[in-house]
């Protein structure tokens, strides 16, 4: 990575370069090009139908894009698989989070742990004595406060501790970029808060690509907003830059300019 | 009683019974319960594919029939060696697993089950019309005792030296797939089966995951069909029809799938009342049969194991909680056992 | 040359036969496939079942024949029903169960059945305005068999019509798309599905029923057929009436060219066929592709 201040590309973790992707005659996201710094808290909002999820199956490699570039760290993935971009430091949450339900919280996390420590393909040892892999569990669950629960089955969870779950879950990979999609879907004020100040105090060496409607989340969180709509970037900037402009206050924020926007993209 | 002796109490008493099993059956008996040891171990390697990894196959016969197939070759060509057979089984099976799985495990659901059954009836075909190396609608026949020793040595002539042979036999297949189950691997299976998006996204090689998973549930069932044949001396096509394939799937449905040993239960259970009712209402077994699954499904739905697992917490005096697969309890900070 | 041609034109209108006839077992096998999620594998007793009705009740010339398909009709409405009763509090539970369950209720039909009618082969003789043979291009054809392509084909087009054209059929397929949504729309899904698997039986009763004539009826025909029309479903795309007929016309034709041209390898072409077509469209060539 570039020496710090340095700006220009070897400080963009991930460039999507002219990304399109078209369903028939139907363009999804239409030649959209953006660039997401180290350790930025990079924010995509829009109207519903505007193209924010397609955009972040294709970054996660769950949808192949149909032309365009996207590079991480440098290098091309565009035509890797998701897992194999998993293991560059990619990682994701899901609008409804997306976890082993029918396995107990440690469970999960330690399907996640052992995959990061390179134990998953070990046939000759029981799971249970792989303390490297428990340890790690426990630090997992420590750090999203889940360890009370940890012989819990996820199926069971709360709402919100199924999020706190999968974020376990998502940072148990070390990743270097964190797909978050919708994270407060579904969440109380409180809840929400309590997502926001830990999403605030994850390292500054992780940077986080968040697709969000609420928009006190982004504007608390966010060190950069893009804008989509139709599949379109419509303005890219510092969040006070987005919240000022006008044509993106036209597109969908309302007269008030932090108006919550329901729905789904 | 120790607290180290408790816990494997169930498992003395299972083994010491069927070690002692010759003393107390005679000859028919002590025959089916070697046929369902068989059987048990077939199930269970289906176990691994439908019940840990979620794959639902309907065609698993055939390897079991390649497996069988291959030893009664080896036994009538080559050599009496059961090793030698036990290998040759294993090792075709696989690649027949290997190149039909490879195919199948990149796709899902009914298209994957669709796909075992057409693999396993081309198998079948295949068994039926290449007479020259099967034997054709007629099997093959004239299988040899099974020797030990290298040199011809050590023939199991008597149904109880056979016995104690399959008993061993079964005992290391079963261990392997144990401790596959209980291995790091074993729970990425399981994880496969509970959220396959989630493991790509974590990182996980599914589509590899699955066809590992494949394999290992072929060779074993090879495993078992070169058993088979060695005990029966004995192959012909109806060993490896669709019947068989499916009579093997509601064994570990009915046994539950959720657990290695579920599969063993259900084989014992269709065998012995398979049995038992043929010899008391002649042809209308099978009615009995699919009322006893009817009443299986809404009773028990986790299977005959899942009612034990509830029994036992029943007994433990904890409250029964909704059936839950691999509910992992943890005894201290340090282990985790994935039993149900 | 003539004489080929005849040869294969003969195996051609055989192919179809077979084919409207699996397109009476496989469209409701997919329907339900497609609306309740469920692999009902007690599809094929209901086809016996009708077979089976045919011969009891079919001997006495035109009459008889159109009494047994009232008969099959009632009786596959029936078991469907029945079926759908039984497997209602099973719909969140997965196939595996589904499984148990449909083969347990296929075990016991089956067994009933044989226990009423026996289990040696039989035959239905065809209803006496249909025996014989017409002139076809030189060729005899049995008159029969062009009966059942024809009413195949008036089957064909009614199920279309109702699933494609009507109300009832656009609500059908929305449930396949989506069925909660159809739920939340205060529509009684858990009746159309009842509805659906009640019609689905009737058919493929009906369908055991015509044919009859054509079919040898034994035990072990309930499991060919199921896994044909399973095929069929396979090929066509769950829940689609259109994959269904071109599926069940696709596998119709490759059974019987099949077993004229390489009978020993008729089971091949059959099961490599579906190989193929599942490895390159993995949905069928008319399904949807599964979302989420």
């Amino acid at each position: 990575m570039g020496a710090p201040g340095s700006g220009g590309a070897t400080a963009d973790l991930l460039v999507l370069d002219h990304v399109t992707k078209r369903y028939g005659s139907l363009a999804a996201v239409q030649d959209l090009s953006l660039r997401v710094r180290a350790g930025e808290r990079h924010a995509l909002i829009g109207p519903n139908g505007a193209g924010k999820s397609t955009l972040f199956q294709m970054v996660a490699g769950a949808l192949p894009s149909t032309s365009g570039r996207i590079l991480f760290a440098g290098r091309d993935v565009t035509g890797l698989p998701e897992h194999r971009r998993a293991r560059l430091g990619i990682s994701r949450t899901y609008q409804q989070s997306s976890v082993f339900d029918g396995l107990c919280v440690a469970r999960n996390v330690s399907i996640a742990v052992q995959r990061h420590v390179g134990r998953s393909r070990s046939v000759l040892r029981r799971a249970s004595s792989e303390t490297g892999v428990w340890q790690g569990v426990d630090e997992c669950l420590a750090r999203v406060g889940l360890e009370s629960w940890a012989d819990t089955p996820a199926g069971e969870l709360s709402h919100g501790q199924r999020r706190q779950l999968e974020v376990a879950l998502a940072l148990a990979t070390r990743p270097r970029l964190l797909l978050m999609d919708e994270p407060t879907a579904g969440m109380s004020a409180q809840e929400s808060a309590r997502l926001i100040d830990f999403v605030a105090g994850l390292p500054d060496d992780l940077t986080i690509l968040i697709v969000e409607h609420d928009m006190s989340v982004v504007f608390s969180l966010a060190t950069r907003v893009s804008v989509l709509e139709a599949g379109r970037l419509l303005a890219d900037g510092a969040p006070e830059e987005i919240r000022d402009s006008a044509a993106v206050q036209k597109a969908y924020l309302g007269p008030a300019g932090t108006g919550n926007v329901g729905g789904r993209p | 009683m120790s607290a180290l002796i408790r816990p494997l109490l169930p498992r003395i008493l299972v083994v010491t019974a069927l070690l002692a099993a010759p003393l107390v059956l005679s000859g028919f008996r002590l025959f089916l319960l070697t046929e369902v040891l068989i059987t048990g171990l077939l199930a269970a390697s289906l176990g691994l594919l439908v019940g840990f990894t979620g794959l639902p196959s309907l065609g698993h016969a055939a390897y079991f029939g390649v497996g069988g197939y291959a030893a009664a070759s080896v036994s009538i060509g080559l050599t009496s060696n059961g090793f030698a057979q036990l290998g040759a089984a294993v090792v075709l099976a696989s690649a027949v697993a290997l190149v039909t799985g490879g195919l199948a495990v990149r796709t899902r659901g009914v298209t994957f089950l669709m796909l075992t059954l057409a693999f396993a009836q081309l198998l079948f075909t295949l068994a039926v019309r290449w007479s020259s190396v099967t034997g054709g609608t007629n099997g093959l026949g004239g299988v040899r005792h099974v020797s030990l020793l290298p040199g011809g040595g050590g023939v199991l002539t008597s149904d109880v030296a056979f016995y104690f042979y399959a008993l061993a036999a079964f005992g290391v297949g079963y261990a392997v797939l144990r401790r596959l189950v209980e291995s790091p691997f074993g729970h990425a299976l399981v994880g496969i089966r509970e959220n396959e998006a989630r493991m790509r996204s974590l990182g996980y090689w599914v589509v590899g995951y699955k066809l590992a998973s494949f394999c290992v549930a072929g060779a074993v069932a090879g495993y078992a069909g070169a058993v088979f044949v060695q005990h029966n001396r004995f192959i012909a096509p109806d060993n490896v029809s669709f019947v068989v394939s499916a009579l093997v799937m509601i064994m570990v449905i009915v046994g539950g799938a959720r657990t290695l040993v579920g599969p063993v239960i259900g084989a014992a259970v269709v065998l012995v009342l398979r049995d038992e009712l043929s010899s008391l209402l002649l042809d209308r077994w099978e009615l009995v049969l699919g009322v006893i699954f009817i009443v299986i499904v809404y009773v028990a739905p986790n299977g005959i194991a899942g009612l034990g697992v509830r029994l036992r917490r029943l007994v433990a005096g904890t409250s029964p909680r909704p059936a839950r697969p691999q509910p992992a309890g943890r005894s201290q900070r340090a282990a985790v056992r994935g039993r149900s | 040359m003539p004489d080929l041609f005849a040869t294969y034109l003969v195996s051609v209108l055989n192919g179809v036969a077979i084919g409207v006839l699996l397109f009476m077992m496989a469209v409701g096998l997919s329907l339900i496939f497609g609306l309740m999620d469920v692999l009902n594998l007690a599809h094929g007793a209901v086809f016996l079942i009708g077979s089976y009705v045919a011969f009891d009740v079919a001997g006495s010339g035109d009459g008889g024949f159109l009494l047994a398909v009232a008969a099959a009709l009632a009786v596959g409405l029936l078991v469907g029903g029945g079926l759908a009763v039984c497997l209602r509090p099973l719909r969140r539970r997965g196939h595996l169960d589904q499984v148990l369950l449909t083969l347990g209720i296929a075990f016991v039909l089956l067994n009933t059945s044989a226990m009423v009618w026996g289990d040696d082969f039989r035959s239905v003789p065809a209803p006496t305005a249909l025996q014989g043979s017409g002139a076809l291009l030189g060729q005899s054809y049995p008159v029969y068999r062009l009966a059942v392509i024809v009413i195949g084909f008036v089957v064909a087009a009614l199920v279309y019509a109702v699933f494609e054209r009507s109300r009832l059929g656009a609500i059908l397929r929305a449930m396949v798309d989506d069925r909660d949504m159809v739920d939340a729309l205060g529509v009684d899904t858990r009746a159309l599905t009842g509805g659906v698997l009640a019609a689905g039986s009737g058919l493929a009763a009906v369908g055991g029923v015509i044919g009859a004539p054509i079919l040898s009826i034994r035990p072990g025909l309930e499991w060919e057929v199921l896994i044909l029309a399973l095929i069929v479903v396979v090929i066509g795309g769950l829940g689609s009436v259109k994959g269904a007929f071109v599926g069940a016309l696709l596998i119709g034709q490759v059974q019987s060219l099949g077993v004229a041209l390489l009978p020993e390898f008729a089971a091949f072409a059959l099961f490599g066929a579906m190989a193929v077509v599942l490895l390159v469209r993995p949905d069928g060539l008319f399904g949807q592709v599964a979302t989420g």
